[in-house]
């Protein structure tokens, strides 16, 4: 029996915590047979923030496997090793260091919170591999100077000064002088340091910002704090923290009977969320088209889950997919051989057409340069229609745009 | 205290009132501090979550079954994990159920993966709020746990105290071989035990998940809630009850009068406090003190 026990343990810890390489898989398609490009990734795929980098790595390993099976880059197929990091800052380090010397990676993906971002780095540095910090990013990206091996490519956020910039230019709009926000932020340096940046900017247009701060882990009942929001009288409600903390509060203020409006970040652009609360309280930011609108790259993603198999819902798949559509198209750029200066030559140059693939706005796309290696981001407004029971846009899209470390400018592309 | 604060520090007493019963009825039966008690919790929501999905669409059975499930669950932990150390230190069975729970939490990532989850969402149910005199808000859910808390508590305290079985399980926990040599089955009286244990976490799991979200961290929520029997007695539920209470006036008067952050600090302060001043807790027992 306790072998037996033994055994089961064994194996199981064996699933949770390895990692995984991704089979080239034949297909109707020609299926690639030259040598492969390398590349690895760091992700959070366990741990205490896994339910929101889990599905974002899935979305990732799909588009990466469909693409091998319609034939790779050019005959070569993309040999993705993925390796858990259970959202452990050393441990991501170290992983990092092994997919340079071991799996002879060319670029290291760093999917999980932004304190991995730094141990990633340190040792992908040492190799001269680039990292692509694809769920967060630091002020290290942001032009004038970012760092020659950063990049930051998620859209559903960017540097902390555009992370929030559309949420405070909404509110500031809708609201107007005076009005009463309420901002949450989690107690990590990213969450604090992205909401007091907000707060700043929307004091500065002449709101009545406050703050409140949700302790790491949040703690079961979030009712305490709601009521501060609703004794300070907020008209609006929004955050910088991680999904969890920042969908309990605003439960927590509904509990109470809070009236007032709360504009959901980037992070929160999921189909799931809007149509959970069907409510006219919740409106968030997207960075890609919502499933709701059914793109064509909606379509593909939906056969790649179908063929390849994900125990995710579509929606939280979809940035994972939009990153693997960008190093893709950094791979092309790379050409064959790829090494690692090439890719970071690459990057430096990259130009992504993420409006031609029907995940921006048409014309919309995404350029880095060896000064910039924030670019641009899109994003645009959706709420939950009950007199349609569908989800639709809020307004036209936003181009978020860095000029220095935490400097942003923010225009409205029109109506798409 | 104004009546919104009172009535947020009931419903937190509750959750954590649940939640420390679950580690005091496995401590009071084997004298083992059980390190999975969370995560029993989270596997109980999951049971919940899973059954609604599955079709299940009456609430109270649906709850009753997930609880059932959690309880079976627990006593086989007992008879397949603890029961063959028998003999062993107690610290070594303790650190067993250390690594129980990183299994118990590997298997909940790898079977239902580690996405948010919204259990009253699968069953079509409203978490409305409820506006109680003097204006006070809670949720249905909420009121559910308070009132659950109650029952189950009384309940339990009824059973060990007039039950046969319930005598059985104390006379086991008091002195195993006295019991054994009277012909009590103390390995069915401790995997009893380990199954209510189940059963009291397990329904502050449903509330939580019921309330706010269900992924597998909830059980760290378990493992915080540990402060509550370290300061009320690792044996005694009614000290569970009154330190429940008192942990959960502190996180929301530091909430509301000092600062949010000290939330987070507060359970492991009232630790550090009775370790000082108390080291038995509020209503445990002296002699017990060596083990803890």
């Amino acid at each position: 029996m306790r072998r037996i026990l033994a055994l089961l343990v064994v194996a199981l810890l064996a699933g949770a915590c390895g990692g995984g390489e991704e089979a080239v898989r034949p297909g109707a398609s020609p299926v690639p047979s030259g040598e492969p490009y390398n590349v690895g990734a760091v992700a959070a795929i366990t741990g205490p923030v896994a339910s929101t980098y889990a599905p974002f790595t899935e979305g990732f390993r799909l588009y990466i496997r469909q693409l091998n099976a319609r034939g790779g880059i050019n005959g070569h197929p993309v040999n993705l090793v993925v390796k858990d990091s259970q959202a452990n800052p050393s441990v991501a380090g170290a992983l990092a260091k092994e997919l340079v010397e071991s799996n002879n990676a060319i670029s290291v993906v760093m999917l999980g919170p932004s304190s991995n971002i730094l141990p990633v780095l340190e040792q992908a540095k040492s190799a001269g591999a680039a990292v692509l910090s694809s769920t967060g990013c630091i002020d290290q990206q942001a032009p004038p100077d970012p760092d020659p091996l950063l990049f930051c490519t998620p859209l559903l956020a960017a540097g902390i000064g555009s992370h929030m910039a559309t949420v405070v230019e909404y509110i500031a709009q809708q609201g107007g002088p005076g009005a009463r926000v309420f901002l949450s932020a989690l107690d990590i340096p990213s969450s604090r340091a992205i909401v007091e940046d907000a707060t700043r900017r929307l004091q500065a247009k002449g709101l009545d910002a406050r703050m409140v701060v949700v302790p790491n882990p949040p703690p079961p009942d979030l009712a305490p704090l709601a009521r501060q929001g609703i004794d300070f009288g907020a008209q609006w409600g929004t955050g910088g923290a991680p999904e969890e903390a920042t969908l309990a509060l605003f439960q927590a203020l509904q509990r109470q009977g809070w009236r007032g409006t709360w504009i959901g970040d980037p992070p929160l652009g999921y189909d799931d969320i809007l149509e959970r609360f069907k409510s006219d309280q919740f409106l968030t930011f997207f960075g890609v088209y919502p499933l709701a609108e059914r793109k064509p790259f909606h379509g593909e993603l939906e056969a790649a889950a179908r063929e390849f198999g994900s125990a995710f819902p579509l929606p939280r798949l979809m940035y994972g997919w939009a990153l693997g559509f960008m190093v893709e198209s950094a791979l092309r750029q790379c050409g064959w051989p790829c090494d690692r200066a090439k890719f970071q030559q690459a990057m430096n140059n990259l130009e992504v057409d993420y409006g031609a693939a029907g995940i921006w706005p048409a014309g919309a796309k995404l350029k880095f340069t060896p000064t910039d290696h924030i670019g641009q981001r899109y994003y645009r407004l959706y709420k939950w229609d009950g007199a349609t029971n569908r989800i639709v846009p809020v307004g036209p899209w936003y181009r978020v745009e860095h000029t220095g470390k935490r400097e942003v400018t923010v225009t409205t592309v029109g109506q798409q | 205290m104004d009546a919104q604060l009172a009535a947020q520090v009931v419903v937190l007493a509750s959750f954590y009132s649940l939640v420390g019963t679950g580690y005091v009825l496995v401590y009071r039966a084997s004298r083992v501090l059980n390190f999975a008690n969370g995560e029993l919790m989270m596997l109980a929501a999951y049971f919940f979550f899973s059954l609604a999905v599955l079709g299940q669409r009456l609430l109270p059975l649906t709850v009753l079954m997930a609880l059932v499930l959690a309880a079976v669950l627990a006593a086989v932990i007992y008879l397949a994990t603890v029961r063959p150390m028998t003999g062993y230190p107690v610290f070594s069975v303790v650190l067993m159920t250390v690594g129980l729970a990183i299994v118990l939490r590997g298997i909940a990532e790898l079977v239902w993966r580690a996405q948010a989850r919204y259990p009253l969402e699968a069953l079509h149910l409203p978490n409305r709020p409820l506006t109680l005199p003097a204006g006070v808000t809670i949720t249905a859910v909420e009121a559910a746990e308070v009132g659950a808390a109650i029952a189950f508590i009384g309940g339990i305290l009824a059973f060990l105290r007039l039950a046969g079985i319930g005598v059985q399980m104390r006379a086991a926990a008091d002195h195993p071989v006295l019991a054994s040599q009277r012909g009590i089955n103390i390995h069915l009286a401790f995997a009893l035990s380990w199954g209510l244990a189940a059963v009291a976490a397990g329904i502050a799991g449903l509330a939580f998940a019921a309330n706010v979200r269900l992924e597998p961290n909830i059980a760290e929520q378990g493992l915080r809630a540990l402060a509550v029997p370290l300061a009320g007695g690792l044996t005694s539920i009614p000290g569970t009850v009154i330190a429940a209470l008192i942990v959960a006036a502190s996180e929301n008067l530091a909430v509301r009068y000092a600062d949010p952050l000290l939330a987070g600090v507060v359970p492991y302060f009232v630790i550090l406090a009775f370790i000082v001043l108390r080291p038995w807790g509020l209503l445990g027992e002296k002699e017990e003190l060596e083990r803890v």
